[in-house]
């Protein structure tokens, strides 16, 4: 019976879990000798963390969909580490806190459908990495050839009609 | 010129303009297909080289890295010969194209595409390319190929509810995840252990109705030196399968291996590394850390030494006065704190020590009010 009752808790608890998955981004970010830099991203299908305080000042993130900020998130450098072990017997704690000289960290950011880059800002509001946007230049040159060639032909139509 | 001259003028270039724009696009639109064909044909033909023993042996082992547009977001292999799907949107997929076994995400952009001489252990194989490539790890059978994604990570995994009280957004997502397991059946009972530690311990029992506990699937990259550290990419990456606000890696480890060299658990923004040879308390303590923002209520001075300790970052430390909790119920100003100088609420807490029980009554009411409930 207690077995069921078991079964039962732990198909209902997986089956009332059904929050749907939407676009993310995973960042990567080193921080060392005072420069952030971004060292690889990850597109998935996920979730974000939600309730992460964000602190009131320090670096900004933010992700741009055709120039306009759909997601902004503001984040501290994790500077240090917290390392600790406790003694078997007496459950004593010992370690603490470590400086680190260069950091890795990772964030994870809603990336909506039709985001073309991500840009991050420093405590003075300074662009300080900005990833590349979706490239377009191929539909620029095509347009600019184009308007180019119906330039010249304009010009040399109202030469050839003008007395 | 006659204003109709020019009308036609502007009629003319409008017609070059929108022909040369979906001449383009369809250029375009081609290529990416050609590139998807390519990517097709580039399958299966190592496949059946290296599958049939044209180029490999029955048993033996290659990593195969494939082009495909940058803009798909996830591949997924069918092996129809296996047990049917259960993913609802996959299933539409395949109920549209009953004859393919390669699917792409976003589906309404890529067409999906038959490739033979592959089998899967686990069936789909959903896997996230990474800047327009995808890293197979391919297993000759004499009579085709096994395949299997070269990085853990690049594998989309599920995510197993373990308790789930509210919504995410208006709750605190706990996601653990594993290391160094060679039983995952004995990680599912190290989770529920970690969990039942939470849930019996203030403020989270009278705050149960706010937390939510996940198991994100996947080996995440962690390395035991003097303690434990998981790498932050690797498990973002696992953890995001999950609703998650603080990650939990559970590190496997010897116990009587950490007897002879004792390794310490860390945590470090919101990612918890826990050494499961350790008292499981430990996860609590590391919370306070992560998620609390609370120093360390016991005092090391060979680590606390070496570092410029700012007490005005946390809660919980205070100069002589103990002017940041002066007034509150049930605490007082203890000597040690993090540096022997400064001072804590209350005589012992799981800050301090984790033979003790409780965090004290003004570390829970820190999270308690993080939480987002009332102490």
């Amino acid at each position: 019976m207690r077995l069921f009752v078991v079964l039962f808790l732990v198909i209902l608890s997986t089956a009332v879990f059904a929050e749907v998955k939407e676009p993310v981004v995973v960042v990567k970010l080193s921080y060392q000798n005072g420069k952030l830099a971004l060292r690889d991203s990850f597109f998935m299908k996920g979730f974000y963390p939600q309730n992460d305080a964000q602190p009131s000042a320090g670096y900004r993130l933010a992700v741009l969909k055709t120039g306009e900020e759909v997601y902004s998130l503001r984040f501290d450098i994790p500077h240090s580490q917290f390392v600790d072990v406790s003694d078997p017997e007496t459950g004593k704690l010992s370690g603490g806190e470590v400086e680190l000289d260069r950091v890795d960290f990772a964030l994870t950011v809603p990336y909506p459908d039709g985001s073309d880059h991500i840009v991050i800002y420093n405590d003075h509001n300074k662009k300080v990495i900005e990833t590349q946007e979706k490239d377009n230049s191929l539909y620029f040159i095509f347009f600019g050839l184009l308007l180019g060639i119906i330039g010249i032909i304009l010009i040399i139509i109202t030469k050839k009609i003008r007395p | 010129m006659a204003a109709f001259d020019y009308f036609l003028i502007a009629f003319v270039l409008i017609i070059i303009l929108i022909g040369g724009y979906s001449l383009f696009s369809s250029f375009s639109s081609s290529s990416k297909k050609t590139q998807l064909a390519s990517f097709g044909v580039s399958l299966e033909n190592s496949f059946k080289e290296y599958g049939t023993g044209l180029t490999g042996t029955p048993g033996s082992v290659k990593e195969m890295t494939y082009s495909l547009p940058e803009e798909i977001s996830k591949v997924c292999f069918i092996d129809n010969s296996k047990a049917s799907i259960t993913d609802q949107e996959l299933k539409q997929e395949m109920d549209l194209y009953p004859e393919k076994n390669i699917f792409f995400y976003p589906s309404t952009t890529f067409d999906p595409l038959f490739v033979d001489f592959f089998n899967l252990d686990e069936n789909p194989l959903c896997i996230f390319p990474h800047q327009g490539t995808v890293s197979l790890r391919l297993k000759s059978t004499g009579s085709g190929v096994k395949l299997n994604p070269q990085s853990d990570t690049d594998q989309e995994k599920g995510c197993i509810s373990v308790r789930y009280a509210k919504e995410s957004s208006s709750a605190i997502d706990i996601v653990f995840l594993s290391s160094q397991y060679n039983d995952l059946a004995l990680f599912r009972e190290d989770v529920d252990r970690y969990v039942q530690k939470f849930l019996n311990l203030e403020p989270f029992t009278s705050h149960k109705d706010l937390l939510n506990f996940f198991i994100a699937e996947g080996d995440a990259k962690c390395t035991i030196g003097e303690w434990v550290t998981c790498d932050a990419f690797d498990v973002d990456k696992i953890a995001a399968q999950c609703p998650h606000d603080v990650s939990v890696v559970l590190v496997s480890r010897d116990a009587i291996n950490n007897v002879l060299h004792p390794v310490r658990s860390s945590s470090i923004h919101n990612l918890i590394s826990v050494n499961t040879a350790d008292n499981p308390a430990v996860v609590i303590h590391e919370f306070g850390h992560a998620f609390g923002g609370l120093a360390d209520e016991y005092v090391d001075d060979e680590f606390y030494g070496k570092i410029r300790f700012d007490s005005s970052k946390y809660p919980n430390c205070d100069q002589t006065d103990c002017l940041k909790w002066k007034g509150k119920k049930d605490v007082g100003c203890y000597e040690g704190c993090s540096l022997s100088s400064l001072f804590r609420p209350t005589e012992d807490s799981i800050m301090r020590s984790l033979s003790s029980n409780t965090y004290g009554p003004l570390n829970q009411e820190v999270i308690a009010s993080k939480m987002g409930g009332d102490q």
